[in-house]
């Protein structure tokens, strides 16, 4: 009888042990595969919040560490990347792909021929397609249009996926449009033209419509801002589209809006250059000559040789009468 | 039962779990609003109906008017060149000495065969006035309708300073001036110096040596000929053809004519500007208040020129130094027209430039002593947006409330545009004050039917057709007719105005002269300046009218004539014009009179 009892004990642990498992690593498991499948259509957002909730999943978690790593690189925040990355406990093939694929995206494509040709032998097919988009992404913006397009020519051989053709999938061709975008961003009215098909292929590809975004407030402000405030409530961490949304508001006027919203990203980071400089520039639009030389300053201190900061100087420092400074500033910024 | 237990518990293991994953998978709760933390109240004064207009101001009365005549390109030749971009421009004069303001529209030109000698001009029109806003051509019994050049510019000044106005015209073979001989235009011949045969674009006149003679600044744009005419594809794609961008041309120096009294001279090497520049448009007017007449140049894809005039023929070119060469993140834009004027209340010459698409138009704030101020954001210019290719423009007080409002005409310069429209509509700005600001309200669609049809606008000139005190517009567009608009603001706004008509001594050019009104209430001063050129390759009005709202009295007038001198009158009636002549206490009423160009 206690035989029994003890056996009966035992099949209800074992499917207590079960269901908890399953209560525990089902879940992840599948928020990893939907937020692969977000990356992929560069959803950041959802791709973000899922792989958080994959974090501490003994099945999956180191693979979604990785893929917050690519997350990060996606939006162009390079230190939280490299941070993440670093924070990685495990090593191996999938780490150092991980690793790769950063060092490309952020424009180190040095390395690009060697890892091409090792790929052959110890990548598979996706992996080699990840590879190929973070070269292309890297070529981009290292501002190496012939390596883009080399990369792009065998990414296309890969997906089996033609400009300007009707197949394949959505995603990927919306991937392929915001490329063509990317490597048009010089000439801007071809670039939104390319970036608008992209976010018409794929609503959900963020990165392509943050792009659009940027284009278009130099054409139409009131949609840049339209498009970015939907992508601030979708990302609310990420400060880019602060930044942009801030110097939105700063071209219709809205200077305390703009104000606003760059108080709030200099509360996380005194240091941040390019929302030390948007500052600046605000206050110079509000004619606060003081105000504007304090923030530059500071981002001078930090980048002093960005000459976007040096010219804003000596446009401050010019209005406040200080000509043979500004002429200074001028020189200094003149390449 | 031990079975039914057995069967039961893996079945509540696994619906339990199933019911836990589910919840585990459950979508995200809503991100947290990251702009709450943020106040997103829009100025919606803009959408004030305070800020709008009650009923259209301008109306197109082109059809009565026996106006029919439109600027021609060639581009029916299917060249593509960056000739045919540029468009024509108006000139206005009063040629008879009627007192009724004329015009003269530039014709443009065509293409024959691809070669430099077939390309040919069309010739211009002259219209006379006859009041009411009917006019008459003019052009061949005045002996205008010659058609040697394929002209684009047009200003009208008075070089021989005998008191009736001649024409200068611009174009891609140089400069045709024509004195006029009482009513009749005589080609100057070639003695007068201006021989010169490289395309000209703008141009504007002053007394720029202080010796009282009408000297010259003639834009110049770029080094291109069939020659020089590559094969440019469409935007963004790598075949068909369309008009070339700037960039692929060398610009040409611009030039500095000193005339002599009988002949013109080029002085453009004595100058030395920062950067070289393809130049549109030129205002000629007093930015430092030095009393003496200065240059501001608006350049095509390079950064503009500010030439500070020094005195005894040094001019200082300043633009980057004074914040007016480039915009607010440092780069040159792609400018075509320009106007000066006081949009502030300041008493100081503040300036404005038509811009490129993609780039917003610049309007740079006078604070005096540090030069110039970006000041386009904070005037709610942003708002615009960048999908105007601006040419002629003005600082225009269409409502005589004592702003300085904007107007200005758009059209895409190449036949495929990718970002903007290939005809675009034309723009009003009122000027209103929000939140002690200055800034200029979008009205254009309520300004009247006109503003509603888009165009390819090029040269635009300010004129008060019928003497009411209420300014209206001649338009000049490139395949399509001129336009003459009348303003009908005096229909819905009681506002007041004075009407001031300059004449130097011995006629002498008074580009460069400034004048300020004080009003009754001894609170506010209107300042104007007096100006040469401006827009895009035409000149307007030269008799200054100063809106007054709803001040009925001015308590005086000083006129700093150019190279110093300070002259004042005493109070003068309101509404009407009135002549006041350098050396003379006594203001005389002006209607009637002829029209002095200076």
């Amino acid at each position: 009888m206690l035989r029994q009892n003890n056996k009966r004990l035992l099949y209800l642990l074992i499917w207590v042990a079960i269901g908890g498992l399953c209560i525990r690593e089902v879940p992840p498991l599948i928020h990893l595969q939907s937020a692969k499948t977000a990356l992929a259509r560069r959803e950041l957002s959802r791709a973000d919040a899922l792989l958080r909730r994959c974090q501490n999943s003994w099945l999956c978690g180191h693979e979604s560490h990785l893929l917050s790593v690519r997350s990060a690189a996606l939006a162009g925040e390079w230190q939280k990347a490299e941070a993440l990355l670093r924070k990685t406990t495990q090593t191996g093939k999938r780490t150092q792909l991980e690793d790769a694929l950063l060092m490309f995206r952020s424009g180190d494509t040095s390395r690009a021929e060697t890892w091409l040709i090792a790929s052959e032998d110890l990548l598979g097919d996706t992996q080699v397609v990840d590879l190929l988009e973070a070269l292309i992404d890297g070529a981009v913006r290292d501002r190496d249009p012939e390596l883009a397009q080399s990369c792009l020519g065998l990414w296309t051989q890969m997906t089996g996926i033609e400009p300007d053709s009707g197949d394949g999938n959505a995603a990927a061709r919306s991937k392929l449009a915001a490329w063509q975008g990317d490597l048009t961003w010089s000439m801007a009215d071809v670039a939104i033209e390319f970036f608008r098909r992209a976010v018409e292929l794929e609503p959900r590809n963020e990165s392509a419509e943050l792009k659009l975004a940027i284009l278009l407030i130099e054409y139409d402000c009131a949609e840049a801002r339209r498009r970015l405030r939907v992508l601030a409530q979708k990302s609310p961490d990420l400060g880019v589209i602060r930044l942009q949304l801030a110097g939105c508001e700063r071209e219709l006027g809205n200077f305390e809006v703009a104000s606003q919203l760059l108080d709030v990203l200099l509360k996380q980071n005194p240091a941040d250059v390019p929302v030390l400089l948007e500052r600046g520039q605000l206050s110079l639009d509000e004619s606060k000559l003081d105000e504007a030389e304090e923030w530059l300053r500071k981002a001078e201190k930090q980048e002093p040789g960005n000459r976007a900061v040096l010219r804003s100087l000596a446009r401050c420092l010019q209005l406040a009468g200080r000509v043979e400074e500004a002429a200074g500033y001028r020189r200094k910024a003149t390449p | 039962m031990r079975m039914r237990q057995q069967v039961l518990i893996p079945v509540a293991v696994i619906v339990v779990s199933g019911l836990a994953v589910l919840w585990q998978l459950r979508p995200d709760a809503q991100s947290p609003a990251i702009l709450s933390e943020v106040s997103l109240r829009q100025p919606e004064d803009q959408n004030d109906t305070s800020t709008q207009l009650s009923q259209a101001v301008f109306s197109d009365v082109t059809s009565a008017s026996g106006v029919d005549f439109r600027y021609r390109n060639g581009e029916q030749a299917e060249y593509f060149t960056i000739l045919e971009s540029l468009g024509g421009g108006i000139a206005v004069l009063d040629y008879d000495g009627d007192g009724l303001l004329d015009f003269f529209a530039t014709g443009g030109g065509g293409f024959g065969e691809r070669t430099d000698a077939e390309i040919s001009g069309c010739a211009g029109r002259l219209y006379r006035n006859q009041g009411d806003f009917r006019f008459q051509d003019v052009t061949a019994d005045c002996g205008l309708d010659t058609a040697d050049m394929y002209s684009h510019g047009a200003l009208c000044l008075d070089a021989d300073a005998d008191g009736w106005p001649d024409l200068l015209l611009t174009g891609y073979t140089g400069v045709q001036l024509y004195w006029n001989r009482q009513g009749h235009f005589e080609r100057a011949s070639e003695d007068s110096g201006l021989t010169d045969s490289r395309w000209s674009t703008s141009a504007a006149a002053a007394d720029l040596w202080g010796q009282g003679k009408t000297d010259l600044f003639v834009c110049r744009y770029v080094d291109w000929s069939f020659l020089k005419d590559p094969v440019c594809p469409e935007r963004g794609k790598s075949e068909g053809r369309d008009v070339c961008a700037p960039q692929n041309f060398l610009a040409v120096p611009s030039s500095l004519y000193r005339f002599d009294g009988s002949s013109f001279l080029d002085h453009w090497e004595t100058i030395q500007p920062v950067s070289e520049g393809k130049a549109l448009g030129v205002v000629i007017a007093d930015f430092n208040d030095d009393g003496r007449p200065d240059i501001y140049v608006a350049n095509d894809a390079s950064a503009n020129w500010l030439f500070l005039n020094e005195g005894q023929g040094g001019f200082r070119e300043c633009a980057l130094e004074q914040g007016v060469a480039v915009d607010d993140n440092g780069d040159y834009n792609g400018s075509m027209g320009v106007d000066v004027g006081d949009f502030d209340d300041s008493g100081k010459a503040s300036i404005w430039v038509t811009n490129f698409e993609s780039e917003l138009p610049a309007l740079y704030r006078n604070t005096g002593s540090g030069g110039f101020a970006w000041q386009t954001q904070a005037s709610g210019l942003g708002r615009l947006g960048g999908r105007n290719v601006g040419f002629g423009t003005a600082f225009v007080d269409f409502d005589n409330d004592g702003r300085q409002d904007l107007v200005f005409v758009n059209g895409h310069v190449v036949r495929y545009p990718r970002g903007a429209e290939f005809l675009q509509r034309p723009v009003l700005l009122r000027n209103v004050e929000i939140r002690g600001r200055q800034n200029f309200v979008n009205v254009s669609s309520a300004a009247g039917e006109w503003f509603l049809q888009p165009s390819r606008g090029r040269g635009l000139a300010k004129a008060d057709l019928n003497n009411d005190g209420w300014p209206d517009l001649i338009v000049s567009h490139t395949e399509a007719p001129v336009t003459i608009l009348r303003n009908l603001a005096t229909d819905s706004v009681r506002n007041h105005w004075l009407g001031l008509q300059l004449e130097g001594q011995n006629n002498r050019p008074l580009a460069g002269a400034t004048v300020r009104v004080q009003l009754q209430d001894g609170e506010r001063q209107l300042t104007q300046f007096v100006k040469s050129g401006g827009s895009y390759l035409s000149s307007s009005d030269p008799r200054l009218v100063f809106g007054l709202g709803e001040a009925d009295q001015v308590v005086g007038i000083t006129v700093r004539w150019p190279w110093g001198e300070l002259q004042h009158w005493d109070a003068l009636d309101v509404d009407q014009y009135w002549l006041l002549s350098e050396g003379n206490a006594e203001a005389v009423p002006a209607a009637g009179t002829a029209i002095r160009q200076f």
